[in-house]
């Protein structure tokens, strides 16, 4: 049986700078580094602890706490008066580190169901045509779980939420899929749920399938730049695409 | 008077800092990192393994982002100033081949206070080089991880529940003062970190009309891209999802306290496993459910942890 020669298990005592450890805290049995009583039991930590080296390390870690608990803290406030104010002195060490993220899981609201619907152009001397409409990502079959699913449901959100992302990033992308292709048309397309409420007395309905309003976003066309580099050009909208926004006129 | 008030100035000075040298710096604990470890590094390698087939679509311009882009996809705010992000498609590769071999170092606890912080500073650099390549397939697992990977590099988790331990001759070991100090730092700010990401999703949600309308549950059961199955059943039952609705908020706004207060501790924990469990049964999202979880093992004394050890039969390690 291995003996309980580490910190977490000592009760508490005095440890050895005179201080008290309580125990109580999170993860609190600060008798962890206790390291009196030596008597009986060797202690888990090394002696000597108001060295000057420990005290040293002690000060910088004090500045290191500091600085990081700030920046955690300071950077998910988004755009607010103290980023626009300080968040230079912490934006290199968060965004180098990665630790520079805000913190809106479902939030404010959970986003509702969301798709790219997308179609080619193609033109053929003065002959013009579109293909069928497509869903980015595609609409599941069923339920279940897939992560790859997931990812690229998040990576089309981050793309298509935001206009020159999607004009730089998503839309050459689409194009490489069809080389044909001269331009192509994009729209979102979202779904809300009806309100349980309404739902909870309509025997009409099976499924959260038959409980949705969806609602589409004006189409704009996007023209396919072939020259092999990631930038596309400017988006063109067409005049004749009129959003949708009425029942059962979102999916495809 | 004056010096009355200097006295005890002073002394209130000192009592704080007393406090939170304790609080920050003789912290520890062995057990809980242990378990911490455990719990995390299986899930990050479940997280890396179910990337690595997709490695071309993820981590090349086949995904539509070139690699001189990268960088790019962030607004300038959020650019880091130096990048190492892998290149092609061979480095992709070899930065998740590395990723992996580390997550199983530490997962078994290979080394000890030097070998494991530099096992975690690998890990970490792949896992944060492997975001900057393409931030629009990160999601919250990813991101929370950086965070606790971060803490590990601080810590030394390799001390207890690890292959060396089990196999370490000396039954007592000395651990230097500087490597406890930093196991503490890493301790406290990996658990301060998880209540700031409560805290400030909670806060966010206070914004959303569907979580005062305690509707916001009903929406998110009804989103066919992330449910992994049809609960609109539920719809008979609104008040549960009302009550659903509402405890999410209350847990995240009031559980960064709570999680700091002994007496109330074990229910914040088991409040906070019933809704990470709720959301990977329903939603899926096991990797970023488990992500969470794992963190509030750091939460627990090593009491704690043996007594779980030994409920679950691992009497041997709990002892």
């Amino acid at each position: 049986m291995r003996r309980q020669g580490r910190s977490g298990a000592r009760p508490a005592s005095r440890g050895s700078d005179g201080s008290a450890n309580r125990k109580g805290g999170p993860s609190g049995n600060r008798s962890a580094d206790n390291s009196s009583n030596q008597s009986t039991r060797p202690s888990p930590i090394q002696p000597n602890r108001n060295s000057t080296a420990n005290r040293l390390l002690k000060v910088v870690l004090s500045v290191f706490i500091v600085y990081h608990l700030l920046t955690v803290l300071i950077l998910p406030m988004g755009t607010g008066l103290i980023i626009r104010e300080v968040g230079r002195y912490f934006t290199p060490y968060a965004n180098f580190l990665g630790v520079n993220t805000g913190w809106q899981f479902f939030s404010p609201g959970p986003s509702p169901i969301f798709y790219l619907e997308y179609s080619f152009n193609y033109e053929n001397g003065e002959a013009e045509s579109e293909s069928e409409p497509m869903l980015l990502p595609e609409k599941r079959n069923g339920y279940g779980y897939s992560d790859f699913y997931n990812r690229r449901l998040f990576s089309m959100r981050f793309f298509s939420l935001n206009p020159s992302r999607l004009e730089r990033f998503l839309v050459p992308w689409l194009c490489r899929q069809d080389p044909k292709a001269s331009s192509v048309t994009v729209r979102q397309t979202f779904g809300e749920i009806k309100s349980v409420e309404r739902m909870r007395d309509d025997e009409s309905v099976d499924s959260f399938a038959d409980m949705k309003q969806p609602m589409n976003l004006p189409r704009s066309t996007h023209a396919c730049s072939r020259s092999g580099d990631s930038s596309g050009e400017q988006p063109t909208d067409s005049p004749g695409d009129v959003p949708v926004s009425s029942e059962g006129g979102g999916e495809s | 008077m004056i010096r009355s008030l200097t006295r005890s100035v002073r002394s209130f000075t000192h009592s704080v800092m007393h406090a939170l040298d304790r609080f920050f710096f003789h912290a520890a604990e062995p057990y809980a990192v242990g378990m911490f470890r455990i719990m995390f590094t299986i899930t990050m390698l479940i997280n890396v393994l179910l990337r690595i087939p997709h490695t071309e679509f993820y981590f090349t311009e086949a995904g539509g982002v070139w690699a001189k882009d990268a960088p790019e996809l962030l607004p300038e705010f959020h650019r880091t100033f130096f990048s190492f992000h892998p290149g092609t498609y061979a480095e992709a590769i070899t930065m998740q081949v590395v990723l992996v071999v580390a997550l199983v170092m530490l997962l078994i606890g290979l080394w000890g206070r030097i070998g494991s912080r530099i096992t975690a500073i690998i890990a970490f650099v792949c896992h944060v080089g492997l975001m900057q390549r393409n931030y629009s397939i990160v999601y919250g697992a990813d991101i929370v991880a950086t965070f606790w990977l971060f803490g590990m590099c601080l810590m030394n988790t390799g001390e207890a529940l690890s292959l060396r331990s089990y196999f370490r001759k000396s039954k007592i070991w000395l651990e230097p003062v500087w490597s406890r100090t930093l196991s503490s730092v890493g301790l406290r700010i990996s658990q301060i970190q998880l209540c700031v990401i409560y805290s400030f999703t909670g806060f966010e949600k206070l914004k959303g009309g569907d979580w005062w309308d305690q509707t916001a549950i009903w929406k998110v059961l009804g989103n066919e891209q992330l449910m992994t199955a049809d609960l609109s059943f539920l719809r008979a039952v609104p008040l549960v999802i009302g009550l659903a609705t509402w405890g999410t908020v209350l847990f995240e706004v009031y559980a960064p306290v709570l999680f700091w207060v002994k007496s109330t501790r074990k229910w914040v924990i088991l409040a906070g496993w019933a809704l990470h469990v709720g959301i990977a049964a329903t939603m899926g999202l096991y990797i970023f459910s488990l992500t969470m979880l794992s963190a509030y093992f750091l939460f627990f004394d090593t009491g704690q942890v043996r007594s779980l050890l030994r409920r679950i039969g691992v009497n041997r390690i709990a002892t």
